[in-house]
């Protein structure tokens, strides 16, 4: 058995491993997602490209389809670089330099969403905690619109809920968790506070939460059909709590009412803070390395969106986002990375994409790999074991090598390198 | 109280005790008997696991007083990686490995359902 570094979730463990065949996988620690999707690795290591130009499929060489996707980019009016969430943070620095090579548009899945909570102000009230402090002192954690048990498997086992941490000796026994959602979660079932609220309802529930821990206005009618005693109850649990740390997930950031409810939960926290206690909000999401976008395209530009090198220097978009303009057929190219575009963008825009040309680089699978004009398949980055990546919580971890496959797999940092290159030589002409 | 915790531990039976022998407590000794008759009972731990029903989130080797005493890493999260627990995630499922080290068991014979309360899929299921 070796160490590995899993990179199917945003939780990035590193505390497993695996003894890994030619075709078979044994781990131990892994989750069933974390597994299957290295088992699916393992299998999936060759290089293959297909292109699908002239209503037929052909085979080409790993060369041949780098030379065609360099074509492609280089006659692109108005390239887009989209994906980037399941790279190494070395492959999305590389994408954004050849981003600027090609005065393209860079963008990534985490601008649905989690760019647009990440530049909330909530996340500049000094929200400097991580997974492990979380470990060591979470005394209420509390889930809102967020359900990792579907999502991210190990987060209350390994960080959140069961683990016993410096000031919480006895896990689950020393914490106190809730979970709000607008449907009854399997998350719930390890929750002393079980809160169902309708639709939208999150801004009026944390408006009366505010409210019953300043005193300002007595709790005594329902709130979102949910009685006072239950408010009141949840509310005196983060009174009681020293160190109070909210997971918020889509249901929060796409439910329609984001600046909202976002300013709310830093209201929240801020009460808290006055009360003299510890209060964090960390978000809740689920592709292993939306942070590592964020860090990189936040380096370039202050505020980490979609970024327009149009101009030569990266800029925000900010007119229209990404996918108005995919919607619209605004790009004549777009090269997807690591991402299953189609399957996951919004219904206009999968369209605009779908009638857009499309060159896929990442694993084999998925709805972008079939429909892309050309597809280069690579291994996952979990083969090859190098790079790093950003946890949910902005810590870095680095990838972990294993076997004999790491000597002679090409990951895709070396595959986006490569094709800068050819692209700066064809340039340079 | 110290009754009490003795005929949970499986020590002591109704019987053992004298004021729920006497007239007019019949009743509240059959009570009795029939809630613990499981334990007194019990040569196994009457704990199953259903593996298509598991995610491998791993509740259930952290939670597990035995494995922590046995493997502590487990205590703060870590993946059980030996093979003394009595629950490891194995292949992305939790399987359990030692059940002769279930606190079900005999000779501790606690009712202890802690792997099946925090089970969130209801994988486990202790009858």
């Amino acid at each position: 058995m070796e160490d590995i570094v899993c990179n199917r979730c945003s939780l990035l463990c590193d505390d497993v491993v695996a003894d890994i065949g030619a075709k078979e996988v044994m781990s131990l620690g892994l989750c069933r997602l974390g597994h299957t999707h290295l088992e699916r690795a393992v299998q999936l290591q060759g290089i293959e490209a297909i292109y699908r130009g002239d209503g037929k499929e052909t085979k080409l060489t790993q060369e041949k389809a780098l030379d065609k996707i360099a074509e492609l980019l280089i006659s692109a009016k108005h390239p887009l670089l989209y994906g980037w969430a399941h790279c190494t943070n070395e492959t999305i620095i590389e994408g954004l330099s050849l981003a600027a090579t090609l005065k393209a548009v860079f963008d990534s899945s985490a601008s649905m969403g989690l760019s647009q909570s990440m530049t909330h102000e909530i996340h500049h009230v000094k929200l400097d905690t991580n997974l492990e402090e979380v470990q060591n002192k979470g005394e209420l954690i509390l889930y809102w619109g967020s359900n990792p048990v579907e999502s991210s498997h190990r987060h209350a086992s390994r960080f959140t809920v069961f683990p016993r941490g410096e000031n919480v000796p006895q896990g689950v026994e020393s914490r106190v968790i809730g979970v709000i959602d607008i449907r009854e979660t399997e998350t719930m079932k390890m929750a002393n506070h079980r809160i169902i609220i309708p639709q939208g309802g999150d801004c009026e529930l944390a408006r009366a939460i505010i409210d019953d821990l300043t005193g300002k206005v007595p709790l005594k009618t329902s709130v979102v059909g949910l009685s006072a005693s239950t408010i009141v109850g949840l509310s005196q649990a983060l009174r009681k709590s020293d160190f109070t740390v909210i997971f918020y997930g889509t249901g929060i950031v796409n439910s329609g009412r984001t600046e909202e409810n976002l300013s709310l939960l830093m209201e929240l926290i801020q009460t808290l803070r006055k009360l003299g206690k510890n209060a964090y909000a960390l978000p809740m999401w689920h592709a292993p390395n939306d942070m590592g976008v964020l860090k990189s395209t936040s380096k370039l530009a202050m505020t980490p969106v979609a970024l327009d090198f149009v101009s030569g220097k990266p800029t925000p978009l900010d007119m229209k986002t990404t996918l108005q303009m995919l919607a619209t057929g605004e790009f004549d190219v777009v090269l997807i990375v690591g991402n299953d575009a189609l399957a996951t963008l919004p219904n206009r825009a999968a369209k605009g994409l779908a009638s857009t040309r499309t060159i896929y680089i990442g694993s084999t699978g998925g709805f972008t790999d079939h429909r892309a004009l050309l597809s280069l398949r690579i291994a996952d980055d979990i083969v090859s074991g190098l790079g790093t990546i950003t946890r949910v919580d902005m810590k870095d971890i680095q990838f972990k090598q294993w076997g004999k496959t790491k000597k002679s797999t090409k990951n895709t940092f070396d595959v986006i390198t490569q094709l800068h290159k050819m692209i700066q030589t064809e340039l340079k002409k | 109280m110290a009754f009490a915790t003795k005929l949970a531990l499986g020590d002591v039976t109704a019987d053992d005790c004298p004021p729920l022998l006497k007239p007019g407590f019949e009743k509240n000794l059959k009570t009795i008997r029939d809630l613990i008759a499981p334990l007194q009972s019990t040569s196994e731990t009457g704990v199953k696991l259903d593996e298509d029903k598991c995610t491998g989130c791993g509740n259930c080797v952290v939670v597990c007083p035995v494995d922590v005493a046995v493997e502590p890493p487990t205590g703060v999260g870590k993946a059980a990686r030996g093979d003394v627990t009595v629950f490891r995630v194995d292949n992305g499922i939790a399987r359990i490995i030692n059940l002769e080290k279930c606190r079900r068991f005999p000779p501790d014979r606690l009712n202890c359902r802690v792997c099946e309360q925090y089970c969130c899929t209801d994988a486990i299921e202790i009858w």
